[in-house]
């Protein structure tokens, strides 16, 4: 064989790669400029829609930290994100706490549950799981309500939406707009951090066994309720966020149905994903609202039908379809001139 | 999965976000009274969030009412000349929902006001304080010192339960007063009001016990208010929960003097389910369409003929479409006074609203400004009696 007419596939996949990355940063940034620019050109409700997709993308990634990487079924996360949007709701209208400390304790007592609700899910798991988290999330309401003191009871507890720091003149619906793109980035870093480093490979492995993962020295009480507690949260700040663009907090706002919202957005956004968050968050936000018109009970009939197609046809949701069509795209494309060469002297 | 495939994900994420970017009209700025919203020569723009689908979709039924008289009013001539626009969007009874559609409404809607159900409305009275816009909710509590711009329809609940415990007080040999009621602002207006009405006699109020919207079983309830030795019973639940107390209560042979929340009652749709029952009472400001008493009334017969015409999906006899329809009738009452519409001109006219007859209401009740800005305060005890409701004594009157 003529060593000078082998094929240089090595070299011919590398640039494709590197243009892939290339391109991938490029469309990055440009939707970095854009998500900035919204708010400017559009209405003050399409910001105050946008916001919520945000707020809801932060509790959807944890989602997806959660079941996605670790595997564990929560049904809960309605009462964790509404338990960050009451505390940040109680300490900035009870005790004048700046509401930037208020998200943050709203998320270290979302943290603190998500642990507590970890250390039963070391002993059971899926459907058991499950049960046990949607239980909360049924219980959340009515322990909201019962404590009419503290939060307001069925009036709930109303906060005003801040306005910009330092005096910037930015209006208060677009301040939160870019608080809440800033901490969906931030935690859309952290997603992938976490994915990537060691407690990802820890998690992949205990996704796929757990007596494989132990005997690789995973931690797994460790690593289980860590995610737990990580992920919830993660879900009470965004609460923490949504409340402040909600503006009152009503036990009715928090209930199971937020939390299969969330699965929905989850499932058909994408399980491994943190675009695919976003992608169902903005489902979940729209679709009540488009098909309301269609009848009573449209919403829940284009869910029904949304999360059956996707898992039918797109088990990993939406984030799996631009890879699909990249790859379909990919394999119609004419082979590289070197091999056409190669078969040539062949 | 390869680095290479994390990074494509991630950016086509934002193009996600990006993608559902709409370039629409100016962002919302508060209506002033020399440039009001939704006010032109020749239209009114009100816009209506109610649950039109979720567990409390039966409540849609007062935008539907509502709808038919603003319909007919527009075949009429309209408001001083201008037209109604009504626009409706759902919010499923999720205050989340109905914030986002109180922004559309008035943002992208441009409407004058707003109407909504109640109950969730509390989560957009200060976005409306903002934007200077009237909200008018069918039902609900408001705070008329700190939300200016708030209004409700339907009198307060705590006026209607304390009238019902006054009655039970004279007319109840020793009564021992119970209440199960919705787990939310019903079971404590309802309490409240029990309370108010007993006076010094609050000791005979002994339990109170709540259940979820969702819950239609009450017999544990009942059970447990039978053994306390209630012998007065208020109840504050929804339609169908309602059907299922009065069967059960029938069905075990208790027979307490029963008090029902006006809006949970209805003869179609609820009572017609049940049949006899004994000591059944409420008390009411609104005539109830199918009510055979009624039969020949005017004013109900007029409301028929134009829901059959301009909203013939609903039902007439339907209480919620006669409610809502009612709650149209008054607030074109007051904007009629209104030559100029602007949010304190209305607001005026609402405030200083002379008795006014309103032809859905029961007799001797007219619409006047009242308590809390409530235009509705006067109510009839009735007695539900072979299929109609009787009056009992006079119409009482809230003075504060």
């Amino acid at each position: 064989m003529n060593a000078a007419r082998l094929p240089v596939r090595g070299n011919a996949r590398t640039s494709s790669r590197d243009a892939a990355w290339l391109a991938g940063r490029g469309i990055f940034a440009i939707c970095i400029c854009l998500a900035v620019v919204a708010p400017f050109v559009v209405s003050g409700y399409t910001v105050f829609q946008f916001t919520r997709i945000l707020c809801i993308g932060i509790a959807v990634l944890s989602i997806n930290l959660l079941l996605g990487y670790s595997g564990q079924v929560s049904i809960g996360h309605s009462a964790i994100f509404g338990l960050g949007a009451y505390t940040t709701a109680i300490l900035v209208h009870r005790a004048s706490v700046p509401y930037g400390l208020a998200i943050l304790a709203g998320g270290a007592l979302a943290f603190a549950a998500g642990f507590l609700l970890g250390l039963p899910a070391l002993r059971i798991r899926g459907l058991y799981l499950g049960l046990l988290t949607l239980g909360i999330a049924v219980l959340f309401p009515t322990i909201v309500a019962h404590f009419r003191g503290l939060t307001g009871g069925p009036f709930g507890i109303s906060i005003r939406t801040p306005s910009a720091p330092f005096g910037i003149d930015l209006g208060a619906g677009k301040w939160l707009y870019f608080l809440s793109l800033a901490t969906l980035l931030v935690f859309v870093g952290g997603f992938h951090g976490i994915v990537r480093g060691r407690i990802g490979r820890a998690l992949g492995a205990l996704r796929k066994s757990e007596a494989m993962a132990a005997a690789l020295g995973v931690g797994l009480a460790r690593t289980k309720t860590l995610i737990f507690a990580i992920s919830a949260g993660m879900a009470g700040i965004g609460g923490g966020l949504y409340q402040l663009l909600i503006g009152t907090a009503t036990p009715a706002t928090y209930t199971l149905t937020l939390s299969l919202a969330f699965l929905v957005a989850s499932v058909v956004g994408g399980l491994r994903s943190s675009w695919g968050a976003i992608a169902g968050a903005a489902f979940v936000v729209y679709v009540p609202d488009k098909t309301a018109s269609l009848g009573s009970t449209a919403p829940q009939l284009v869910y029904a039908i949304a999360l059956a197609a996707v898992i039918y046809f797109l088990p990993g949701g939406v984030a799996a379809l631009p890879p699909r069509l990249l790859g379909m795209w990919r394999s119609k494309r004419p082979r590289h001139a070197l091999q056409l060469q190669q078969r040539g002297g062949e | 999965m390869t680095a290479s495939s994390f990074r494509r994900p991630r950016s086509l994420a934002l193009a996600l976000l990006a993608g559902v970017l709409v370039v629409a009209a100016s962002s919302a700025s508060a209506a002033t009274d020399a440039n009001p919203r939704g006010i032109s020569k020749n239209q009114i723009i009100i816009g209506g969030s109610f649950p039109f689908s979720g567990p409390l979709a039966a409540y849609g039924a007062l935008s539907e009412g509502a709808k038919a008289y603003f319909s007919w009013v527009n075949a009429n001539g309209g408001v001083n000349g201008r037209k109604i626009k009504y626009v409706t969007l759902d919010d499923g009874y999720d205050p989340s929902r109905l914030a986002s559609n109180a922004r559309s409404l008035i943002e992208q809607q441009s409407a004058f006001l707003l109407l909504d159900f109640g109950g969730p409305a509390n989560a957009i009275r200060d976005y409306m304080q903002q934007v200077n816009a009237i909200q008018m909710n069918m039902s609900g509590l408001h705070d008329e010192a700190r939300y200016t711009l708030t209004r409700s329809w339907w009198p307060d609940i705590r006026w209607e339960a304390g009238i019902g415990a006054a009655w039970a007080l004279k007319n109840v040999s020793s009564p021992k007063v119970g209440l199960i009621a919705l787990n939310n602002d019903l079971a404590i207006d309802f309490a409240a009001g029990i309370n108010r009405g007993l006076g010094s006699s609050k000791s005979l109020f002994v339990s109170t016990l709540t259940v979820s919207p969702a819950q239609v079983d009450v017999s544990s309830q009942l059970n447990r208010l039978r053994a306390e030795g209630v012998n007065t019973l208020f109840l504050g639940i929804g339609g169908a929960t309602v059907v299922g107390a009065l069967k059960y209560i029938r069905q075990t042979g208790w027979k307490p003097t029963i008090f029902v929340y006006s809006a949970s009652l209805a003869i179609r749709g609820i009572l017609d389910q049940v049949g006899d029952i004994e000591n059944l009472y409420s008390a009411m400001w609104l005539k109830d369409p199918a009510d055979p008493r009624w039969a020949k009334d005017a004013g109900v017969n007029a409301y028929k003929a134009r829901v059959a015409k301009y909203a013939s999906s609903a039902d007439p006899n339907n209480i919620f479409v006669e409610n809502g329809y009612a709650g149209a009738v008054a607030l074109v009452a007051v904007l009629k006074k209104v030559k100029n519409p602007t949010t304190a001109s209305v607001l005026k006219a609402w405030n200083t609203l002379m008795p006014t007859v309103n032809p859905l209401l029961m007799p001797n009740i007219k619409l006047s400004r009242g308590p809390q800005g409530r235009i509705v305060h006067q109510y009839q005890i009735v007695k539900f009696t072979n299929g109609s409701y009787k009056p009992v004594g006079n119409v009482v009157t809230i003075k504060g």
